[in-house]
Formats: structure tokens, sequence, C-alpha cells
């Protein structure tokens, strides 16, 4: 991870002001959301299926473009980014899914120097980096492994390592412990908490009351789109209460 | 771009096609006997129009007889008349007195028989392009035009033979090198975007680590082009093999269409020729493949 001075830290990663999005048929996935995530955070993003967690996270990378509004991250204004300039905003960030999005054809070892080989990584720091990676994990003992050889918990472990590769200062990820079960999601959270602690801003879209529950950050609920709870050290189930209560 | 993505490049690319082994396989049989039927009908087709360019002396020309009552100075103004003519290149006055010694010296026996020159004035007319002989003939033998001609001898049907199918060979090929030409785009098109299909997690990830597009689409233009250099290359060997047995063919008919000299088209550039218009359709292949089914 990279070590972020004290001023980076203070700055903000994310900021998003009355940001829309809109489907085509008249369907909204988000509506005038305004939020500000400072660096070094770990955020959980909480909420049903369909009240816009997944649409956030694609805001974020440029994978879904806004209606209106203007999100910024790592100081570039997204929407204004130029298709060739979209790249360098994704080499800052790691992203992490709930179906772990391996190569099933390959090692946990190649899996992690996939990502570093694209990014014209030579084999030389490949092979420096990903041992460390792996270590952080707690899968450096099975780098010859195949995906299919894995456990859940292991595949969303290398997932991770193959987002902390080329060392990012955001992670996001999506629903990281949906096909887990409650033990090894603790674990993989307890893993996300780690790299947080190590600089990198961690932003978790999930719908997993024990962990959001455990470990009581910062919380950001939304449903039907809209951002309905923003809590520093909150908890999931008050989701329930202001879905109910609107 | 630094070597060590180079190599990346290569190798992503190489794995692609062992992947799609059987539709790779598919896809280089047919580009391989698409680009050697076109290298075989370009072939032939150079091969006719070379054997009609190296006989000139016998096809361009026509041989015009004047009347036995004609005078020097008829024929003389009957060959300033036809250089005259714009499709005629040179005209050539043969007396009937060279014409004698000419065949004294090779049939003495024959001249020596004959109690006098029974021969006339010749002029020997060259046309500009064998295709024009047809016409040209006809016009010297119009006699209100060239009233003091006996008779005009030309090569036409031969030359029209020649020529017709020289034609039907070029006709055929531009036909056949379009269709197959866009056979092979279609084909590698597909293999490509089959490749895309495949490797969709792959280009997922890179597009989502910040990979640009145009790293993203190297691997399957390298590949594209993969196939059309190494069919091109297997293609031409073909051709070669294939020119090599016909050239031992025609030798055994001693046709006297082919005795004029040699052939001048050098066997071996086909390779790079095919090589060269293997890897355009390769490249081109995919290009249109990760335009419409690549979106990095």
């Amino acid at each position: 991870m990279k070590t972020l001075s004290k001023s980076t830290l203070l700055g903000n990663m994310i900021t998003m002001r009355n940001v829309s999005v809109d489907y085509p048929g008249h369907c909204v996935a988000l509506s005038d959301v305004s939020l500000t995530i400072s660096r070094g955070e770990f955020v959980f993003i909480v909420g049903p299926s369909g009240a816009g967690k997944s649409t956030v996270l694609k805001l974020l990378t440029h994978a879904e473009t806004v209606t209106t509004g203007t999100v910024m991250v790592n100081g570039l204004e997204v929407e204004k980014l130029k298709p060739s300039e979209v790249p360098n905003l994704r080499r800052h960030i790691g992203v992490v899914f709930q179906d772990f999005g391996l190569l099933p054809d390959r090692t946990v070892y190649e899996n992690v120097a996939f990502a570093m080989r694209v990014l014209g990584s030579g084999r030389r720091a490949v092979k420096e980096r990903i041992p460390v990676v792996l270590e952080m994990v707690g899968m450096a003992h099975r780098p010859d492994a195949f995906p299919n050889q894995l456990s859940g918990g292991e595949q969303q472990r290398v997932a991770i390592a193959r987002a902390l590769a080329n060392q990012p200062d955001l992670l996001l990820a999506d629903e990281p412990t949906g096909n887990l079960d409650p033990e090894t999601s603790l674990g993989i959270v307890e893993l996300l908490h780690q790299i947080n602690e190590q600089g990198a801003t961690v932003i978790v879209a999930t719908h997993d009351v024990a962990i959001v529950d455990q470990r009581e950050r910062r919380v950001l609920a939304f449903s039907e789109g809209r951002l309905v709870r923003d809590e520093a050290c909150g908890r999931y189930d008050t989701v329930a209460e202001v879905s109910v209560g609107k | 771009m630094k070597v060590s993505s180079i190599g990346f490049l290569f190798h992503e690319a190489w794995l692609n096609i062992r992947r799609n082994g059987w539709m790779s396989v598919a896809a280089l049989s047919t580009i391989t006997v698409s680009l050697a039927v076109l290298g075989g009908v370009l072939w032939a087709g150079l091969r006719v129009h070379e054997i009609v360019a190296q006989q000139p002396q016998q096809f361009n020309m026509i041989d015009v007889f004047m009347k036995p009552t004609a005078s020097r100075q008829i024929s003389l103004s009957t060959k300033t008349k036809i250089e005259s003519i714009k499709s005629v290149k040179s005209v050539f006055l043969i007396t009937k007195e060279q014409a004698w010694a000419d065949l004294t010296h090779r049939d003495p026996t024959l001249t020596k028989a004959l109690p006098d020159n029974p021969l006339m004035d010749r002029l020997q007319v060259v046309a500009r392009n064998g295709a024009d002989v047809k016409n040209l003939a006809h016009l010297l033998k119009n006699s209100q035009l060239f009233p003091n001609v006996m008779q005009v001898n030309d090569s036409g049907k031969e030359v029209r033979i020649l020529l017709s199918f020289a034609t039907l060979v070029r006709n055929i090929g531009i036909f056949l090198a379009l269709s197959l030409a866009v056979a092979t785009l279609f084909i590698v098109t597909n293999t490509i975007r089959l490749t895309a299909y495949a490797r969709r997690r792959e280009i997922s990830i890179m597009s989502l680590v910040g990979a640009t597009s145009w790293f993203i689409r190297l691997p399957l233009l390298v590949e594209g082009l993969f196939h059309g250099v190494v069919g091109g290359f297997i293609g031409s060997l073909f051709v070669l093999a294939a020119a090599s047995e016909v050239a031992h063919f025609v030798a055994q008919l001693n046709s006297p269409l082919l005795m004029y000299g040699t052939s001048s088209i050098i066997s071996w550039y086909v390779i790079p020729g095919l090589v060269g218009i293997g890897a355009i359709m390769g490249i081109s292949g995919s290009l249109l493949a990760i335009r419409r089914y690549v979106h990095a």
C-alpha cells in the first residue's frame, strides 16, 4: 500500500454533488445524491437490492455516467474525463466483486500477476509484489492453486489481492461477502479493515447485516435511489426503520 | 510500450489462439484456402497476360499482300496510308524481290522450279495492341479504302481466343478475389468475435484495472494478424507447388504459344505477396470485430 502523507489523508477522496442517474424507461437509479468520503475512510453503503448501491460504485469507476450532478474521485471530475483518461482514473481504484471474477484457467499467482502485467509491470516487479499481496490476504501458501481448488473465502481473498496488486488509493467492494458463509464473511471484512488501516480508502456495498453491525463504521444507507442516512458509527438495522418510515 | 508489455501481448494472443483451438484451425484453414485460390488466380491471370505480351511478333502482326499489278509506288503510298492509322504501331514493306531472295535462301529447290518470281509486295503491319488486330484487319480488307490490296492475313482467331481467355481469367480472378476477400474478412471477424467472447473476463478485468483500450485490443489484433500471416504463408506454398505442377504439365504439351522465352514472374515473390495480403485481411477482420464487439 502507498504511504499517504497527512495532508493527502485530510482531503476528500470522493465528492458527489446532486447526482442523479436515470436509466432508459424513466427508471431512477439514483436521485439527487450528495456525499463526501475522506481519504482513508472505511464506509459501508447499505440498502436493499435496487437501492442504488452498485450504481454509486459504478459511477466512481466511470462504468456508469451521471444524468445530472458531479462526481469527483481522487481530484478528478469523472464525468468530464475523455475516454482516453478513464484508464488513469481506474489505475488508482481496486475493485472486488461478489462473484470474485477470477480467471478460472489461471493460478492464484497468474490471476494477480495479470492485473499488474496489463498495466505494464515487468516480470521482476510482479515477482516482488505478488508475494507481498498474497501474504497480506493470507494466500501466500497457495500461489499455484487454480480458483476451482479454492473455497469461496479463499477466492475472495485472491480477488482482493488482485485489487491491491497495483497499490490503489481506493478499494471498492461490491457485495464482497454475498457468496460467503457468516464466519468467512467476517474474515473478509477484517481483511478489508486491515487494508484500510494501511491507508487505502475502502468502500463496501453490502446488505450483510452482520458485518455492518460488527464493525460500526460510517454507514451510507440508500433506499430507492436516495441517500436516506449518513451515520458516522452506524448499524445496518436502522435502514429498515427509515425505509418503513418513508 | 515496454518490451515486457509486448511480450505479454504476444503471450496473451497465443493463449487466445490455443484456447480457441478448433475455431483457430477452421479460421486458419479457410484463410489458407482463400489466399491460395486468390494467389493461384492472380498467378494464372498474370501468366496468361505475360504469354500474350511475349508474342507480339506473332499476334500483333497483319500481313497485307498487294495485288501483283500494284507498282512499288502504290505499295509505298499504301504503306504511308496505313501508317497514318492510329492503332498501327509500324509498317514494314517487304518487296517481292526481298521475299524471293528469302525464299531462295530457305527453299532453293522450289525457286529453281519456278520460271519467274510469282510473289507480290507485302506490308507487314504491327498493331499497337493485340486487341486492335481484328478491327485493323477488317479495315485493311476494305477494298474502297485500299483498292490495291489483294489479301489480308491476320492471326485474329488465335488472338481472340487467347485474349478472351486472358479476359475470362482476369474477370474470374477479380470475382473470386473479391468473394474470397469478403469471406476471409467474415471468417477473421467471426473468429476474433468468438475470442472476444471467450476473453470477456480478461477484457473486463483489464478494463477495470485501467488498461488502455489499445492494450486490451492489441492481443486480438495480433491474433488476426497471426491467422492472416500464417494462412498467407501456407497458401503461398500451395500456390508454388501448384504452379510448379502446372508448369511441368504445360511444358509437356510443347505448345507453340509457350516457346517465346520464360516467365519473368519471380516465384518466391508469391510468399511475401500472399503473406502481406493475409496480414492486411487479418488486421482488417480483427479491427471490424473489435469495433463491433469490444467495448473497453
